[in-house]
């Protein structure tokens, strides 16, 4: 298992959904810390991903990293492989597996 | 013989006298309200009261109570007016003297307002005083609006730690966004951070909204202040932007087409604006994007106001102004240009 603790590994001020919307967006915390761990198919290790700490969090920021992480890989592997701490908000967790869940409603209707 | 028009003398006086015939005439037009010098075709009626017409300036009374929030119609009114004379290439006047009343919102319009006639007009002046009210000059004072404009005042102003001066941008800025929380801890001594993320996920929603929703061509412009309220213990926050607005950007269903349509024939069943923040507020798969997973931004404000996590929340955008966490919603008779959000952290 890794840890990923996104206060000390990231920033304690998260911003939007993509890199042009501005600093510490969703999709640059994809791109550096998350990407990597998916891009090997046979990997099944766990990632910890500790939320609390910072200033809180934009549900762009969330989507983009998570939902499009799930986008790229794979609702279930995200799902599989993932573990939220939040004690300052506990409901984070269920809304981030939201996301994961719902990330690709369109595509899959338009199927 | 030398003929008298082609003199000097007589084509300096005949030139004069033509200047002073126009200007006459242009005082009077605008008085009557038929429409700005070049755009007479266009009738334009004035519509704010406190105005003084003179043949080198116009001299524009502030509402005596200047709040978006709380006199929409005659502030927007006044906006409607200046917009009248910025066309007309006047010189204008703010009279501020007379109110007795100003909040964030409507500082943060004014300023925007002015910043869109700069980038939109050419050759205007508008100079202005402040108000005379002890309160409002304090407020007005304090607000850092002269840190944006021209001022011999300006900068050197003492600022008031219970009031988080206007900060401009035209991206996300979490920095910002985090100085705002900061600014609600340090004033609501009992609140610590993991009370005011909600302040900060609000910050950040609203920006992004800016940059994705309001401006087509990603040159997005936001305003935001913060004013602690000793009296009432609360913050109050205003967010700006003067881009698209919420009613011309979301994604229209078939009914808003139908109704629409309808409402060419029976002006009652239009689609209001104020029903289209609503359902961008409640989000009902408004996002332009047409991905579910994507206009979650409102929604969250929203939510935010229904759990009680942020007081007295009002988004006013073109026409349509709604007030939750009940919902009331309204339409303006006077269009506000861009998207205010305004609501207050207890």
């Amino acid at each position: 298992m890794i840890t990923i603790d996104i206060l000390k590994d990231f920033s304690a001020t998260p911003g939007a959904r993509y890199i042009t919307d501005g600093p510490y967006s969703g999709e640059d915390f994809r791109d550096r810390f998350l990407d990597g761990h998916f891009a090997d198919h046979a990997a099944d290790y766990k990632i910890k991903i500790i939320l609390d700490g910072t200033e809180g969090y934009a549900t762009s920021f969330l989507e983009e990293a998570f939902g499009g992480l799930a986008r790229k890989y794979g609702k279930q592997r995200c799902l599989d492989r993932f573990e939220f701490i939040s004690e300052e908000e506990e409901f984070l967790p269920r809304e981030i597996k939201d996301y994961i869940e719902h990330c690709n409603d369109k595509l899959e209707t338009k199927k | 013989m030398k003929k008298i028009y082609h003199e000097d003398k007589w084509k300096k006086y005949s030139i004069r006298r033509s200047r002073r015939v126009l200007n006459r005439k242009r005082v009077s037009i605008i008085r009557r309200g038929i429409g700005p010098r070049g755009h007479s075709k266009y009738v334009t009626p004035l519509i704010y009261s406190n105005v003084k017409v003179t043949k080198f300036q116009t001299e524009m009374a502030l509402p005596s109570n200047f709040s978006i929030i709380n006199n929409p119609e005659e502030v927007l009114a006044f906006f409607h007016d200046v917009d009248f004379f910025v066309k007309d290439k006047r010189n204008i006047w703010f009279s501020m003297k007379g109110i007795n009343n100003i909040t964030e919102d409507a500082i943060l319009y004014m300023l925007s307002q002015l910043d869109y006639h700069r980038s939109n007009s050419r050759n205007y002046k508008i100079s202005g005083d402040c108000p005379d009210d002890a309160v409002a000059q304090s407020i007005f004072l304090n607000s850092g609006f002269y840190d944006y404009v021209k001022s011999k005042l300006s900068k050197s102003t003492s600022r008031d730690p219970n009031v988080l001066t206007i900060k401009k941008g035209n991206n996300v800025n979490p920095v910002v966004a985090g100085e705002v929380a900061n600014f609600a801890r340090v004033n609501l001594s009992r609140m610590d951070k993991k009370d005011s993320k909600s302040i900060y996920s609000t910050m950040i929603e609203c920006m992004a909204n800016t940059n994705n929703h309001a401006y087509n061509n990603k040159d997005g412009k936001w305003w935001l202040m913060a004013r602690y309220d000793q009296s009432n213990k609360k913050v109050r926050f205003a967010f700006l932007d003067n881009g698209l607005t919420i009613p011309s950007t979301i994604k229209k269903n078939l009914k808003d087409y139908v109704l629409n349509i309808a409402g060419t024939i029976l002006p009652t069943a239009k689609v209001r604006d104020c029903n289209l923040i609503e359902s961008a507020l409640k989000g009902e798969f408004r996002s332009k994007t047409g991905y579910p997973f994507r206009g979650k931004g409102l929604p969250k404000i929203y939510e935010y106001s229904n759990s009680g996590r942020i007081d007295n929340l009002a988004v006013i955008s073109r026409y349509g102004v709604v007030n939750a966490p009940k919902i009331r919603t309204s339409d303006m008779e006077n269009r506000f240009r861009g998207t205010l959000l305004s609501w207050d952290f207890i």
